[in-house]
């Protein structure tokens, strides 16, 4: 019942975010036949009969119509820029992006967890300053600056371009190991830059438990101290932490956009850019739908999860 | 000022014997207590947060199988040495004096020896009905857990049997009890270790009344068949004297009054003891009756056969109910037995499922600017003023802002101090900018009050108007609205589960169970000589501190 009513929530978030899609990137000023033909010697027939091969001509309704109609039998129409279809083009960026992304987030929320549950449990202590201001001070670094930062610092340790290198040999540990070498300074980056509101969040809902009375209860009870936190604060306080990460899940597809761009790894985040800098409307709108569609799963997600984690919210 | 007096033990001879010395050496203390058997002793014990003293100079001792009832106000330092016993305090604390358990020193025990002694020697009974338990973990868990930790065997459903809770109970989360079952469960978790002092520290707040007698009884019978020593710490004289042989009173962080109950009941010393012994009066005495005429008096509200249901259940299931001019009803019932949903209704925040509420005459509307008009007329207080204020208002924002939301023409100033000294705070000037947390409980009621009198009303809803209050503030509070409604023939519906406060002010009572008044008349006739099984019910259970 209660699940039903979440997925039936989910669906409804999803429609709008394709009519808001459609929509929002038809009023970003500018026309894509125009950006797409600059530079190239074009006749005012050309445009108009590309315009007419994109459809752009019709009127606005005629054009969502379509749109939507192609959505639903997994058509996200044909990029502009690419000249393939948009599905394909997102699909073998997609790989990139949540690995550079999946290994980021898993290190930030361990890191960011940690770090919050100490910095609570010993307030106010060397530890709790030092390590939450050096969090914020991170957190309020532009990711572009902070990676340029980075690759100037490392040098020649580190390659700052690309996934991976031509000459690399073509066995799957060489490629392997070359990736990962390359994941290196995107992946540092972001989780330097994330991190902090997993400390942050993790460390207030701490400083909300640490005076329940059923801490109080579990002294009583001769714990030691490390318990108490292990067993008894902890999976309270990182209920509301638990909804942060996952919607933040959703939200890293888009976010690792300055990541991506900076390092130019081939992943969502640079499509998004280029497609952006070349106003592809149906690549926009494709990546629009994904992105959107990976935090609207992902809230979902965790909204059941929470339901496991707490007893209360399963009974209601 | 009370520098080692003779401990309460001395002159207490209780049912069972000093047996045990349970084997851990307590010969070094032996020759300075009272009584080798003392199971727990303080010496001069002062807690200080900051500057301010918490508890001053307390000592009392407790001997093997004695029962201690500490008694106070909120702020009198009594949870205080509750968890000093244990040093369970927060850091911020600075323990001075000596806490002896058992015949050691629990402020010079090491980490691991503390941690030892905690629910093995003493474990604490908390306010289960709140948030004693974890949320998360299911409650067999946490019977066992200091059983697993202190290396005892046992089981949890011989313990759950114990509280009389059947063994599947072992299965359920915290929230899936209700507040007595909770209670069972820390009473349960107590008793795992088998330890020689329990500390319950006010085991039955916010339970009902018959619920509370019921877990009373079971802590009193454990306590008894197990013989074990028990420090029980309330604001609730009566509670205490039905509980405890003996009986100390704190006040402002000093133990001012102690002796066995029975006598220190019958007879208080101190005029704190004599305050809160007042705060939970004897129903049927007349020196509690602050009340006198009982005339009849023309219906003000009339609620003509009301019944709310929410889906299947119904909240208030056909409810009949007047209340005339200037008249004080009482609606009494246990939670859950529709008394809120019905003052609800009556407000118009609910829309009944049928019957009617008829207010001067006129049914009340349902909707729009005449509803608007309605609610002007009838104002709720509510139980816990801290939480019914918003904390970055002022007094004057407070009480203005009704008047601003009616649209009361006239002075908004001399509007709100009119109704801020009606509430008797005075001189009003002086309160006007404070923010509620300047406040006294009492003064932010009366700040609650003042609210709800500016807009001249004529019936006030108080959901336990009292409840949260200190014993000393209460009997002011009550003689406020018997003036009030002596002045501005203001008529009252108070709903409370305290039959004592019924008996305090009521003209009327109303016995509500079940979505049903079962039970309604005078307050002489329903609580002197009452008909209904329930209301008979609801009368044994009362704690009484005459019956000790």
């Amino acid at each position: 019942m209660r699940i039903a009513g979440k997925l039936l929530g989910a669906g409804v978030s999803l429609g709008m975010i394709v009519v808001l899609g459609f929509l929002l990137f038809r009023v970003i000023p500018g026309d894509p036949v125009v950006s797409w033909a600059r530079g190239r010697p074009v006749t005012p027939e050309m445009l108009a009969s590309m315009r007419s091969s994109y459809g752009l001509d019709k009127p606005l309704f005629v054009q969502f119509l379509s749109y939507a109609g192609g959505l639903l039998h997994g058509d996200m129409g044909q990029s502009f820029s690419y000249n393939r279809p948009v599905l394909d083009v997102i699909g073998e960026r997609v790989g990139p992006t949540l690995l550079l992304v999946g290994t980021s987030t898993v290190i930030a929320v361990i890191l960011g967890l940690w770090l919050g549950i100490r910095s609570a449990w010993r307030r106010a202590s060397t530890f709790d300053r030092v390590s939450t201001s050096v969090a914020l001070a991170l957190w309020s670094t532009p990711t572009f600056w902070l990676g340029m930062l980075l690759m100037i610092a490392t040098g020649d340790l580190f390659p700052s371009r690309g996934m991976r290198d031509t000459d690399t040999a073509p066995d799957f540990v060489s490629q392997s190991l070359d990736v990962a070498h390359h994941l290196v300074l995107p992946s540092v980056t972001f989780v330097a830059v994330v991190y902090a509101q997993y400390q942050l969040v993790m460390r207030s809902s701490m400083l909300e438990e640490m005076h329940a009375p059923y801490l109080t209860t579990a002294r009583a009870k001769g714990l030691r101290d490390d318990l108490v936190r292990r067993r008894h604060a902890v999976p309270n306080a990182l209920l509301p932490a638990v909804t942060l990460v996952f919607l933040h899940l959703g939200l890293v597809v888009a976010g690792a956009i300055t990541t991506e761009t900076v390092f130019t790894w081939p992943g969502l985040g640079l499509l998004f850019y280029d497609a952006l800098s070349g106003l592809d409307l149906p690549l926009l709108q494709g990546l629009l739908v994904v992105t959107a569609g990976a935090v609207v799963v992902m809230n979902l997600l965790a909204d059941l999860l929470y339901g496991v984690l707490d007893p209360r919210v399963r009974a209601a | 000022m009370t520098p080692d007096t003779a401990a309460v033990a001395a002159n207490s001879a209780c049912g069972s014997h000093p047996g045990s010395g349970s084997g851990s050496g307590s010969d070094s203390d032996a020759g300075s207590g009272s009584g080798s058997a003392a199971i727990l002793e303080l010496r001069g014990l002062t807690v200080h947060y900051g500057s301010r003293a918490a508890v001053r100079d307390v000592s009392l001792s407790l001997a093997e199988g004695q029962t201690l009832g500490l008694a106070g106000e909120s702020g009198s330092g009594k949870t205080t040495v509750g968890l000093s016993v244990l040093r369970l305090l927060p850091k911020s604390a600075s323990v001075s004096g000596e806490v002896l358990l058992d015949g050691q020193d629990v402020g010079a025990m090491s980490w691991g020896r503390l941690r030892a002694a905690r629910w093995a020697q003493a474990s604490v009974v908390f306010q289960g009905a709140m948030h004693a338990l974890n949320p998360v973990r299911r409650v067999g868990d946490q019977i066992a857990e200091p059983m697993a930790l202190h290396g005892v065997s046992g089981s949890v459903a011989e313990l759950l049997d114990q509280v009389e809770l059947p063994a599947a109970k072992a299965r359920s989360y915290p929230h899936e009890l209700s507040g007595g079952q909770k209670q069972r469960v820390m009473i349960a978790m107590a008793l795992a270790c088998s330890p020689r002092l329990i500390i319950a520290d006010e085991p039955t707040t916010a339970l009902d009344v018959i619920v509370q007698a019921q877990v009373l009884g079971l802590l009193r019978r454990l306590v008894a068949e197990r013989g074990l020593s028990l420090l029980m710490i309330s604001h609730d004289l009566s509670v205490l004297t039905t509980t405890c042989d003996d009986l100390a009173v704190m006040h402002q962080g000093e133990i001012v009054e102690r002796g066995r109950a029975a006598e220190v009941i019958a007879s208080p010393a101190h005029p704190h003891t004599a305050a809160l012994a007042a705060a939970f009066p004897t129903v049927g005495a007349p020196e509690f009756r602050y009340v006198e005429r009982c005339s009849t008096l023309p219906t003000l509200l009339s609620v003509e056969d009301l019944r709310v249901s929410f889906g299947s259940t119904m909240a208030v299931d056909g409810v009949s109910l007047e209340v005339g001019r200037g008249e004080i009803v009482a609606l009494v019932g246990e939670s859950g037995s529709g008394k809120t949903t019905l003052a609800r209704t009556i407000m118009g925040l609910q829309r009944p499922s049928s019957g009617r509420v008829i207010f001067d005459g006129v049914p009340i509307p349902s909707g729009g600017k005449a509803l608007k008009a309605y609610r002007r007329q009838v104002q709720l207080v509510l139980q816990d003023p801290s939480s019914a204020l918003n904390p970055r208002h002022s007094v004057y924002e407070a009480v203005a802002e009704g008047l601003r939301i009616h649209g009361i023409p006239g002075d908004e100033e001399s509007l709100v101090k009119d109704a801020v000294e009606r509430s008797e705070l005075r001189p009003a000037e002086v309160y006007l900018s404070s923010l509620p947390h300047e406040l006294s409980g009492g003064q932010q009621q009366r700040v609650v009050i003042a609210g709800a009198l500016a807009l001249q009303p004529r019936l006030l809803i108080a959901d336990e108007p009292v409840a949260s209050l200190d014993a000393s503030v209460r009997g002011e509070i009550l003689a406020l609205l018997l003036r009030l409604r002596r002045e501005l023939e203001l008529a009252a519906l108070i709903i409370t589960h305290d039959l004592g406060l019924a008996w305090n002010i009521a003209d009327r009572v109303a016995v509500m169970y079940q979505g049903r008044i079962v039970e309604q008349g005078t307050v002489e006739q329903v609580l002197l000589d009452p008909r209904h099984e329930y209301t008979r019910r609801l009368l044994a259970a009362v704690p009484s501190t005459t019956r000790a």
